[in-house]
């Protein structure tokens, strides 16, 4: 019997299973170890505002790996309109990562970002070069074909042409 | 040469893709030391996550249904606790009544094994049938009296045995598990067992006995807390 006011969208077993995910992608992106912290708890917060769409999904590690990536963008582009804000670099302990590029690649990648693209063009750009996706496997997560993600990547490529940074040699040479 | 995903290293660790999907990235990993160290990195990730407790605000808060229940429970035993203390007594007594320990022995003298629950304010002992949602972080302590190992494992209602590690006894009193143990999504009974021996018990070994009923296993004393997991 289902009892009234019980939530099948069981929160607390998300975050068990898949909070190394969220954090993970939180501390790759944000550069603060408290940033990441309090990203990691509003993304599974966020689920109660996102639990049909989030009941449609197949696979909960990719809806979480996305809407993280949205929260850690979103912050990243609230810090960049209050730049007086102190920003704590992570401790050496978390300055490794699990993304195709190192920290200091990501952070001038996002940097790079903030400056000139649009919103969806530094979704693309982001989960091609920090996480190593494909195309087609980007365009499945933000439900765009894989040719609209490649002329996006190409556009951000073609803002890089006068300076080239050198991670991008290193991963397309 | 492309690198895995990050998403998809998450789900070859998460033992979501298909054999179909694992067999090209198995492939990969064993070619690519920089993707290999990046499955490290995540593995790293996990040990230290699943050491720290669950933020409160992620914590399940009780819902109205369950407070209801709560006061109706309390308002049901307060008078059965009231007339058991007469009955024992003889005259009612002022004050806390007396709890029962939150453990069960199937040998020795003493509490062996408590579970221990982190809520949103504290932590707080469990009881032998206590319900739990799954999710929920379990806190074991336990008392190795005078012998030098003790084994934590783990059995849930499908009769699937997890040994989850043998630690070296640091003497008598309560000591507290260096590890928190999340619920699984399993339903039904779930225990949790406190192997104690003098010398170190093979894995397999443990395995056979807490798969045996009654439980037996030579040279040891077992103690065991019982929850349901719903």
């Amino acid at each position: 019997m289902t009892r009234p006011g019980a939530d099948p969208l069981d929160i607390t077993a998300l975050y068990c299973r898949y909070g190394d995910l969220v954090l993970g992608r939180c501390r790759t992106l944000l550069r603060n170890e408290a940033d990441a912290q309090d990203a990691v708890q509003e993304v599974f917060l966020k689920l109660h505002r996102y639990r049909d769409s989030f009941r449609g999904e197949s696979s909960p590690s990719t809806f979480l790996f996305k809407i993280a990536t949205t929260t850690c963008l979103n912050r990243i582009r609230t810090r960049k309109r209050r730049p007086e804000d102190p920003v704590e670099e992570l401790p050496p302990a978390v300055e490794a990562t699990d993304s195709v590029l190192d920290r200091l690649a990501v952070r001038d990648l996002v940097e790079r970002l903030l400056a000139k693209q649009d919103e969806r063009t530094q979704d693309c750009v982001v989960y091609h070069y920090v996480d190593g996706m494909t195309h087609d496997e980007v365009g499945d997560i933000l439900g765009i074909s894989g040719a609209a993600v490649r002329k996006r990547i190409s556009t951000f490529r073609a803002s890089l042409r006068d300076a080239p940074p050198p991670w991008l040699a290193e991963i397309e040479p | 040469m492309t690198h895995i995903s990050t998403l998809k290293l998450h789900q070859l660790r998460y033992g979501e893709l298909d054999a179909h999907a694992r067999a090209p990235l198995d492939a990969h990993l064993a070619a690519c030391a920089a993707c290999a160290a990046r499955l490290s990195h995540q593995d790293d990730t996990r040990a230290a996550f699943v050491r720290a407790p669950v933020p409160a605000a992620i914590l399940p808060r009780p819902t109205w249904w369950e407070r209801l229940g709560a006061l109706r429970a309390a308002l049901v035993l307060l008078p059965v606790l009231a007339a058991g203390l007469f009955v024992l007594r003889g005259v009612p007594t002022m004050g806390a009544p007396t709890v029962e320990a939150p453990t069960e022995r199937l040998k020795g003298g003493r509490p062996l094994l408590e579970a221990w629950v982190q809520t949103a304010d504290s932590a707080r002992p469990l009881y032998t049938g206590e319900r739990l949602r799954s999710g929920t972080r379990v806190q074991l302590k336990y008392d190795a009296g005078p012998h030098r190992f003790v084994t934590i494992a783990g059995r849930d209602a499908r009769g699937t045995v997890e040994v989850y590690g043998t630690l070296h006894a640091t003497g008598p009193g309560l000591t507290t598990a260096p590890f928190a143990l999340t619920l699984d999504d399993t339903k039904g009974e779930q225990a949790f067992f406190a192997i104690l021996t003098d010398t170190r018990p093979a894995p397999d070994a443990v395995q056979r006995a807490l798969k045996q009923s009654p439980i037996r296993m030579e040279d040891s004393e077992i103690a065991s807390v019982v929850l349901l997991k719903e």
